[in-house]
């Protein structure tokens, strides 16, 4: 980079003669400024021979100039460097040169600024790199999107666990569908099998999925009427799944404080709602999970399996039920707060669809609360949905998987067989190909995955091994939230955009 | 396999944007001064002029209304209105190529981001490349053959008495006088 860096210091000149009668004219201040562009003053005599003077002046009449100059002949021979006092009469012209920056060199300066700024994000701030389960790229009908990830929260073997996620946006093409699985992280991911959860509907409506993976169809989704959270209307982030998300900042002296978004509601008194919650975590919770990572230092292996062993009771999870999720209450005529439960799937980088169910309501203007930690969670879309009963998925291994797009039939019989799993390192790239049900005219789509990853420790991290201090995070999570609160501030404002840069591809 | 593939597509892209349009000169190695030594040059630019004449190289002596001076071991006078090309070389802006490939190896560091920061490097950067080496050029037709006149050895035109068959391009120390040009002579 810095060879690089060198190069870019090119320049050019920019040379200009000027006659000597015009050069007696010059101010004080032209002959000034010009001295301190042009040092070198070439004098061509009118005999042909030159004067380059490296340092010069003119007397009080601008009749002579005065300096320090090497004397070469016609011919350009050298003939001797001293003190010279030449008279304007004798020279034909004066010769001065202006060199610049080149403007090719100062786009390479900027070129290497930013791959440079690029590279060392990363290295400063290396709880903000990319991580966190596969991910599975869908195509919405336009361009592949990033629609799910995986297992999130399954960082061991003990807690491989199976994810739903909601495929909201995604488009399939002549009955089947393509979806591309990558190892985008420094980590390896063991995966069980990812199948395709098809869900017949009726023309005109949605699919929604709870937190026990019961499918409720929805003929009709009702925006809010307002929403507010402590920095006042947060409505219109929050009416389509359009990745315009309501954010709110991490609190300065406590990562768990909490805040309330307010909620209501034009209802049909009688009918069976659900609270529909489109969203995906922050970083902060990565970023606690690193921390860890980082105190565990060079004896993750030992720490990682006392947690499988289960040696720490309920402990290990204290911190991450501080943070907790998206708890939503309802407004009750007596006014109570009742809850209809909450959102905690885990993971930042795919937006998931989830429903609450509610049940009857009563009223015909509803009131409810989401209350969630501050800077933790990321929400693109609330809606109230009209539910019936629910309707049971289809399920549809892939026919086909491809790696690095070449049909690979052993990766598909590892995702087939209940046996098995697939294991993928960084860089690893698959496409699995799904065939819809036919005898459904439409499907809301969801992919099942099921699995856990392993994480690579990163060297930076090592060198932050402090036993005591996880021993905090794991017996007084309280305290070890208030100590971290200022260190995650600071990189709070940089954490998307390093993260989301951070990712790992094969070229 | 994949990867070599991949670096295989990025190099030849890189080489093609890089050697497509760079300005070519036959000015012999090291004889132009860097920008920085300009300043202290007694020479004039290196000028390749195609004329009814021939194909005529060497140190631009003077460009006046009509004639245009060019020495190599001799000096040539060109009628102006018998050039049909000329380009002019006022300095040596080394190349950037070198810069450009260090560059887009360099995004190798980048991840993911890669994706975007190496063809930024090769197009941008070829882009810079091709227009730094224009910088010190001035082509005749599209510039006129008076603004030749600035970097001539004697700006101001042909000293008058002095001994036409006495000037030679001056060579810088590391140089060796090329052969005259032929009146008539195709390169």
């Amino acid at each position: 980079m810095g060879v690089v860096l060198a190069g870019c210091q090119a320049h050019n000149v920019e040379r200009t003669l000027t006659d000597p009668e015009e050069f007696r004219a010059f101010s004080n201040n032209k002959i000034a400024a010009l001295k301190s562009t042009s040092p070198y003053l070439k004098a061509h005599m009118k005999s042909g021979a030159v004067y380059v003077f490296d340092s010069w002046n003119t007397d009080g009449k601008g009749t002579i100039i005065t300096g320090n100059a090497a004397l070469f002949t016609p011919l350009r021979d050298f003939v001797e460097k001293g003190n010279f006092a030449v008279g304007l009469d004798s020279v034909a012209i004066l010769e001065t040169n202006v060199i610049q920056n080149s403007g090719a060199a100062a786009a390479l300066t900027i070129f290497t600024g930013i791959t440079a700024a690029i590279t060392i994000s990363c290295i400063a701030n290396p709880k903000a790199c990319f991580g966190s389960c596969p991910t599975f790229y869908v195509s919405d009908g336009d361009s592949l999107r990033l629609q799910a990830e995986g297992f999130s929260s399954s960082i061991s073997p003990s807690m491989e666990a199976t994810d739903v996620d909601a495929l909201f946006r995604a488009r399939p093409v002549d009955g089947k569908l393509s979806v591309e699985m990558r190892n985008e992280a420094l980590e390896t991911h063991v995966v069980h099998h990812v199948d395709l959860l098809a869900v017949p509907r009726r023309k005109g409506c949605r699919v929604f999925a709870d937190n026990e993976n019961r499918f409720w169809e929805s003929e009709k989704q009702i925006r809010p009427l307002s929403a507010r959270g402590p920095e006042g209307d947060c409505l219109p982030a929050l009416l389509s799944l359009d990745n315009n998300e309501r954010f709110s900042k991490a609190d300065e002296s406590y990562l768990a404080a909490k805040e309330t978004i307010e909620l209501q509601f034009r209802t049909h008194p009688g009918r069976n709602y659900g609270l529909v919650i489109g969203c995906r975590q922050s970083l902060l919770p990565t970023y606690l999970l690193y921390q860890m990572y980082a105190y565990m230092g060079n004896d993750v292996g030992h720490w990682v399996a006392e947690i499988e062993r289960k040696n720490f009771g309920g402990q290990s999870d204290r911190l991450e039920e501080l943070i907790g999720g998206i708890d939503a209450t309802v407004l009750q005529t007596d006014g109570h707060w009742n809850s209809i439960g909450g959102v905690n799937e885990h993971g930042p980088l795919a937006t998931d669809v989830h429903l609450l169910p509610i049940g009857l309501l009563s009223d015909s203007i509803v009131t409810m609360q989401l209350r969630l930690t501050k800077g933790a969670w990321r929400i693109d879309y609330v809606a109230l949905a009209e539910i019936s009963e629910p309707i049971a998925p289809i399920r549809v291994h892939p026919y086909s998987v491809l790696k690095q797009d070449k049909e690979d039939p052993d990766a598909r019989m590892k995702l087939v067989d209940s046996a098995q799993h697939l294991i993928t390192y960084p860089g690893d790239r698959y496409i699995l190909k799904y065939t819809l049900p036919q005898e459904h005219a439409d499907c809301e789509l969801f992919l099942e995955s099921r699995g856990y990853y392993l994480e690579w420790i990163r060297k930076e991290w090592i060198e932050e091994e402090n036993p005591l201090l996880l021993g905090e995070m794991f017996i007084a999570p309280e305290s070890a939230l208030k100590r971290l609160a200022p260190e995650f501030k600071r990189v709070e404002p940089q954490m998307e955009n390093c993260f989301w840069r951070s990712r790992y591809a094969k070229p | 396999m994949q990867s070599h593939k991949f670096l295989s597509k990025i190099l030849g892209v890189a080489f093609c944007f890089l050697f497509a349009d760079c300005a070519t000169t036959d000015v012999p190695s090291h004889w132009l001064s860097d920008p920085d030594r300009v300043s202290t040059d007694v020479r004039g630019g290196w000028i390749d002029i195609k004329s009814l004449q021939g194909h005529i190289t060497g140190e631009l002596i003077a460009a006046t209304k009509d004639t245009v001076f060019v020495a190599d071991s001799v000096l040539h006078a060109v009628v102006s209105g018998d050039i049909a090309s000329a380009r002019l070389v006022t300095y040596d802006a080394s190349s950037m190529g070198g810069y450009v490939f260090l560059g887009t190896l360099s995004t190798i560091s980048n991840g993911f981001f890669l994706i975007v920061t190496a063809p930024m490097w090769i197009i941008g950067g070829s882009i810079a490349a091709v227009s730094r080496s224009f910088d010190p050029v001035i082509d005749y037709p599209s510039k006129p053959l008076k603004d030749f006149a600035s970097f001539a050895r004697y700006p101001q035109g042909l000293p008058p008495g002095l001994d036409r068959g006495a000037i030679q391009m001056k060579m810088g120390s590391e140089q060796r006088l090329p052969p005259p040009s032929q009146p008539g002579e195709k390169k």
